[in-house]
């Protein structure tokens, strides 16, 4: 049976759900997904995620999402971006996400019949669906990874050795890449990353995964969308009862990591349009009072530490909350000095990430750090 | 009718010319062209060059050059490279052009007829005579510019409006990339660079120009590999004569703008795979004893003043010449401190090149200088 979202309230809920689960990333604030969302419920236009199990094995699907990193803060000069004819953007980035689907589509000669989200995230998660809006396809209830993660080739279907190449990358100009093939799915990154330097960042539309449903299934981590709303509720829920993180403990399995106020942000790395790498500094409250708490960024939170000790990494689930409002905080500038904040951490979705490919893409050592992944359900030091 | 080279001083004559038509630049120095076809002569193998005349109209053609800039002292750390699968290199840099025209042919399914050198240059033609080789195709005695250029864009073929892409670029270690279109020539130029800097550099092989016989005719440069020929027998003839440049003024209608000692190269950036910019200083000697020449090169020669004047520009050919040998140097550090030099111009090969929309391409206000193209003949000798 499709799923149908149709008021503002199970929006809210979703995209809050999504925003939780992307980690800190996924292509936007929170705010950016409800902003796109809303006023097509609130217009009498319901989203409808449809599960794998309703289409047939032959359908053609393709991912999508959108690829970008720190923007500069001032843009480029105007007579530079005009001597490679940057005069006019063309596409907004559902625009680029839409015309990226048709492209990869269209090199290949298939006919699509259903949008999947390479992530969960806020803006890339609702992109997809208004890209699927966009072309009259439906979206599965279903992504690549159960979470945001920094680079293409993260994923379950990564993990099963299926390349996301070939790719259609569109920038906001209207500029129409195919990355075919690759040595590894690190290149295709690479390669995309570069793309998104030549159009002077804002974010590519990417269409990659080109399968067939058949294909796709056991590289889905099914269900996950729904999952966002669920845990978008529990959220919500905990705030109104009082009981705060409660019923999305419950529901994910996870536990608070550490909570504290905001200190300052470390940059890492400077190198505009490429990743976000950056570690947060928390000073401890309540029950770590006088402790030390450091997050490490790559556009998604990675690693937790609690003074010099790794308490939790990805791929475990790490979310930065707002202390009051229990609101999912991205990593594009809500975690600013002062603010309370919750360190939570939630199993991944999906089991294949547990094994060693899996721990191997997405866990420390791929990070270039010196240690091994540090599993979630390890007790309190 | 098909011209056929098969005897070692053709060869050598071809690609001195070339070298000299690449003023500086066309991918490489003049004796990696002729370490790659002298084997093939002496093997037996002859170069084969039609004339577009006896090509039909429908004969599809691609295209053929390396892209690249200025490569690093030293190679990025082999762990670096390794975390992006770029552990072995799959293909020389003709294998690179060879692999990039077939990718381009498969992209919009054509069958090509026949390979065309974009430009005039040591490596680039040759490169493209050996893809061609390689594939079974000739090569067709024309280029689409008459000279080397740094960027993507400045062809004859842009001069009449055709678009350089889709274009097909496979770099060393076998990534394959497909630019399809983009909003002006110099983004796809942009969008090549990025490709070769995702590669590490070191060369990408780069298609594009995909047409017909009929609508590539517009856009060739005529008989110009022939005359590369005519330019390098000049060469060697005046060789050790009194006067040196006599047969070389009497093919080309140039005349020698400087001569002097190289003093220094001033480099202007240290963009890593992206261009070579810098400036040569050179202090007279002979006639000019006393005086000051600057070069300024973007991949090839482009500017030149004498004291404060500018002397000639492009379009117009600049040539670096060995002032003992009447070797063409190329801008690969070959124009070392204390090597005595001779700067020699002449007209540019076709009339487009003089029209406004040649100038615009490949004029000193295109390379961002606030001053107009020289004309050759009215510049002051």
């Amino acid at each position: 049976m499709p799923t149908v979202l149709s008021d503002p309230q199970a929006i809210e809920d979703f995209v809050t759900g999504l925003a939780l689960l992307g980690t800190g990333g996924g292509g936007g604030r929170l705010e950016d997904g409800i902003e796109l969302l809303v006023p097509l419920v609130k217009g009498g236009r319901p989203i409808v995620l449809l599960s794998p199990d309703e289409l047939p094995g032959d359908t053609w699907t393709c991912s999508l999402s959108s690829v970008g990193g720190r923007d500069p803060d001032a843009p480029p000069p105007a007579a530079e971006l005009a001597a490679y004819g940057l005069a006019r953007e063309k596409h907004t980035l559902v625009g680029r996400m839409t015309e990226a689907a048709r492209e990869l589509a269209g090199y290949k000669g298939v006919r699509l019949g259903a949008l999947v989200s390479v992530e969960l995230g806020s803006a890339a998660t609702v992109g997809t669906i208004l890209a699927g809006l966009e072309l009259g396809l439906p979206t599965l209830d279903s992504d690549y990874a159960g979470r945001a993660k920094p680079e293409v080739g993260q994923s379950k279907a990564a993990i099963m050795g299926r390349s996301r190449a070939p790719m259609a990358f569109v920038d906001r100009w209207g500029n129409v890449s195919f990355v075919k093939s690759t040595v590894s799915e690190e290149m295709t990154d690479r390669l995309g990353r570069m793309l998104s330097v030549a159009a002077y960042g804002r974010g590519l539309g990417a269409a990659g995964h080109l399968m067939q449903i058949a294909e796709a299934k056991p590289m889905l981590i099914r269900g996950s969308l729904l999952t966002a709303a669920s845990l978008g509720r529990a959220l919500r829920e905990g705030r109104s009862s009082g009981e705060g993180l409660g019923p999305v403990q419950r529901a994910t399995g996870g536990r608070v990591l550490f909570e504290g106020v905001a200190g300052e942000t470390e940059w890492h790395s400077n190198e505009p349009y490429m990743f976000r790498i950056f570690t947060y500094h928390i000073a401890g409250t309540g029950r770590f009072a006088g402790e030390r708490g450091r997050v490490w960024v790559k556009n998604e939170h990675h690693i937790v530490w609690r003074g010099d000790m790794a308490v939790a990494t990805s791929p475990d689930l790490i979310a930065i909350l707002d202390a009051e409002t229990c609101k999912p905080l991205s990593t594009r500038g809500d975690v600013t000095p002062g603010r309370p904040v919750v360190v939570f951490g939630m199993p991944a979705l999906d089991p294949a990430w547990y094994t060693p490919e899996g721990i191997g893409m997405i866990g420390p050592r791929h990070f270039g750090f010196a240690f091994d992944y540090v599993p979630m359900d390890k007790p309190d030091a | 009718m098909a011209t056929t080279l098969s005897d070692v001083k053709t060869i050598e004559d071809f690609v001195t010319g070339l070298a000299f038509l690449g003023t500086g630049g066309g991918g490489g120095r003049l004796q990696d062209g002729i370490d790659l076809l002298t084997p093939l002569v002496n093997a037996g193998k002859s170069i084969t060059l039609v004339s577009p005349d006896e090509l039909s109209p429908d004969t599809w053609s691609c295209s053929v050059a390396s892209w690249g800039g200025r490569d690093p002292d030293t190679p990025p750390p082999a762990a670096e490279l390794a975390s992006f699968g770029l552990v072995k290199e799959k293909y020389t840099l003709v294998e690179r052009m060879v692999q990039a025209a077939r990718e381009l042919a498969e992209f919009r399914n054509v069958r090509l007829g026949a390979v065309v050198s974009m430009e005039l240059g040591s490596a680039a033609t040759v490169g493209t005579i050996l893809t061609g080789m390689a594939l079974g195709l000739p090569t067709v005695d024309s280029d689409y510019v008459g000279r080397a250029i740094p960027e993507a864009g400045q062809s004859k073929m842009d001069i009449h409006g055709m678009p350089p892409t889709p274009m097909a670029f496979v770099d060393r270690w076998g990534n394959v990339t497909l630019v399809k279109s983009t909003v002006s020539a110099v983004m796809a130029d942009r969008l090549g660079r990025m490709i070769s800097v995702a590669a590490y550099g070191k060369g990408v092989g780069g298609t594009g120009y995909l047409a017909q016989m009929k609508d590539s005719r517009r856009g060739f440069i005529r008989g110009s590999l022939l005359t590369s020929i005519k330019v390098g027998a000049a060469l060697r003839e005046g060789k050790g004569q009194k006067d040196p440049l006599g047969p070389l003024v009497k093919v080309t209608g140039g005349r020698t703008f400087f001569t002097g000692e190289a003093v220094a190269t001033d480099w202007e950036n240290d963009e890593a795979f992206m261009f070579r910019k810098f400036t040569y200083r050179i202090k007279g000697t002979g006639a000019n004893a006393g005086q000051a020449c600057r070069i300024w090169v973007k991949n090839e020669h482009h500017v030149v003043w004498v004291g404060e004047r500018v002397v000639a520009t492009s379009p117009d050919i600049i040539v670096v010449l060995d002032a003992a040998t009447n070797q063409p140097l190329s801008t690969r550090g070959e124009v070392t401190p204390g090597r005595q030099v001779v700067v020699f111009a002449m007209k540019a090969l076709d009339p487009d090149w003089h029209s406004s929309k040649g100038i615009e391409l490949l004029g000193p206000r295109h390379f961002g200088f606030d001053f107009d193209y020289v004309p050759f003949d009215a510049a002051v000798r």
